[in-house]
C-alpha cells in the first residue's frame, strides 16, 4: 500500500513528532489516518482492477475432428 | 568477550516460545536459552506485532478501564503504537511499515469498535483483565541448579467475555489469513496453556478466541477462530509440558542437546541458527550475526 512522496514525508514527519513527546492533537491523528485510509480505499481498487491473467488455450479443431486413421 | 555466559543456567521459568523451540529442536533450545544467544536483525514481523499488541492494549485500557470515550481511548492506542514501533524501517516495499501498523490497528478499531466489540476484557477488582500475566508452579518439577518449582509463565491479550462465556483472547497480526491460519489454532499448546492458567486462577474458561489482522500489499483482512478445550485437553497438555520439562532437564544433565536434523531447520523461511548447526565449530560462527540476548519471559518488552 504505497503512499504518495508528499504523504509519506507527512506521516514520516507526524511519526518523529509524537516520538519526540511533542503534544500532537487528536485531529492531526485523524488526518493521518484519513492518508492511510486513502491509500487503503485506492489499494483495494487497484488490485479489483488489476486484469486477471487468463490461460490461454489453443484449440485445434481440424485435429480434433480429423478422421481416425486419416 | 564472548557472547557465551561464563556459567550457564537452567531457566527458572518456562513459557510457550520456550516449550515451543525446545520440542522443534531442543538444540534449538540451548542455542536460544541456555547460550542465551539470539539473531543480531530484528524481525519486523516480531517488531510489528509488539507493537499493534501494544496500541491495542493501551487502547482496551482507556476505554474499560480509565473510562476515556472510544475516540479517546483509540488515539491512546495509536499513540502507544507509535512509540513502540519507534524509528524502525522496514526495507522499502516490504509490508508492515509503520503506516501499514498504524492502518492496521484503525482497521482494527473498524472491524471490531471497542463500545460494540461482542468481547469485552471481564472486569476484575484489579480492573479490565487487559494482557493477563500469570506465572505458576508447574507441578512435580524441580529446577535442577536451585531446587525450586520451575514456573510457567504466560501472556495473552485478554480474558474476556463473549456470550456470557469466559474465554481466553489473543489477538495476531499475520501475512495472510486462510484455512490454514484458521486450522492451526486446534491444538495450539500456548492457547492450552492460557486456559490451564485461566482456570487454576479460578477463572472457568471454556477455550480460546483467536483474532487476526492480515497485513498485504493490497489491503487489510480480518478472522476470527473459537478453540474450545476440554478439561481433558488441558489435563493432557500439563502431562505433556512436565515430560517436557524432564527431558529439558534430562538435556541439561547430559550436557547434550539434541538436534532435530530435518523440517525444523527449514521451516519459516530456515532456523535463524542454521549457521551454526552447519559448522563443527559453533562459537566461531557467533559474530557478527548474534547477539546476546538474556530470555526472561517475565519481563515485558
Amino acid at each position: 500500500m504505497p503512499l504518495s512522496v508528499e504523504d509519506q514525508k507527512r506521516i514520516t514527519d507526524f511519526r518523529a513528532r509524537v516520538l519526540a513527546g511533542e503534544d500532537v492533537k487528536a485531529e492531526e491523528y485523524r488526518e493521518m489516518l484519513g492518508l492511510i485510509r486513502a491509500r487503503r480505499v485506492t489499494a483495494a481498487v487497484e488490485g479489483a482492477a488489476k486484469p486477471r491473467k487468463k490461460a490461454t488455450a489453443v484449440l485445434d479443431l481440424d485435429a480434433l475432428f480429423k478422421p481416425a486413421g486419416g | 568477550m564472548s557472547l557465551i555466559p561464563a556459567e550457564l543456567t537452567f531457566p527458572e521459568a518456562i513459557d510457550s516460545s520456550q516449550r515451543a523451540a525446545f520440542t522443534a529442536c531442543p538444540r534449538k533450545f540451548f542455542y536460544e536459552y541456555i547460550w542465551q544467544i539470539a539473531p543480531a536483525y530484528t524481525s519486523r514481523h516480531l517488531h510489528a506485532g509488539a507493537a499493534f499488541a501494544k496500541g491495542l492494549e493501551i487502547a482496551r485500557k482507556a476505554f474499560f478501564e480509565l473510562k476515556l470515550s472510544k475516540a479517546d481511548a483509540e488515539i491512546a492506542g495509536f499513540k502507544a503504537l507509535i512509540i513502540a514501533y519507534g524509528d524502525f524501517e522496514v526495507i522499502e516495499g516490504e509490508t508492515k511499515s509503520f503506516a501499514d501498523m498504524l492502518g492496521a490497528l484503525d482497521y482494527y478499531f473498524e472491524q471490531y469498535a471497542l463500545d460494540t466489540d461482542p468481547i469485552r476484557p471481564l472486569i476484575t477488582p484489579l480492573g479490565a483483565a487487559v494482557e493477563f500475566t500469570f506465572a505458576l508452579e508447574i507441578p512435580g518439577t524441580v529446577h535442577p541448579q536451585t531446587g525450586n518449582p520451575i514456573l510457567y509463565f504466560g501472556r495473552f491479550d485478554q480474558l474476556c467475555t463473549f456470550n456470557d462465556t469466559l474465554f481466553v483472547e489473543d489477538d495476531k497480526t499475520a501475512s495472510q489469513l486462510g484455512a490454514s491460519w484458521a486450522n492451526q489454532w486446534e491444538l495450539r499448546a500456548q492457547l492450552t496453556g492460557y486456559c490451564w492458567a485461566a482456570r487454576e486462577y479460578g477463572y472457568n474458561v471454556q477455550g480460546a478466541i483467536i483474532r487476526g489482522v492480515s497485513i498485504l500489499k493490497s489491503g487489510y483482512g480480518n478472522a476470527q477462530e473459537i478453540t474450545y478445550r476440554p478439561r481433558w485437553q488441558v489435563d493432557r497438555w500439563l502431562i505433556q509440558l512436565q515430560r517436557d520439562v524432564e527431558r529439558m532437564k534430562q538435556c541439561w544433565r547430559d550436557t547434550y542437546w539434541d538436534y532435530a536434523l530435518d523440517g525444523a531447520c527449514s521451516h519459516y523461511g530456515g532456523c535463524s541458527f542454521l549457521p551454526l548447526c552447519k559448522s563443527p565449530q559453533p562459537e566461531n560462527w557467533l559474530e557478527p550475526g548474534y547477539v546476546h540476548r538474556e530470555w526472561n519471559p517475565m519481563v515485558k518488552l
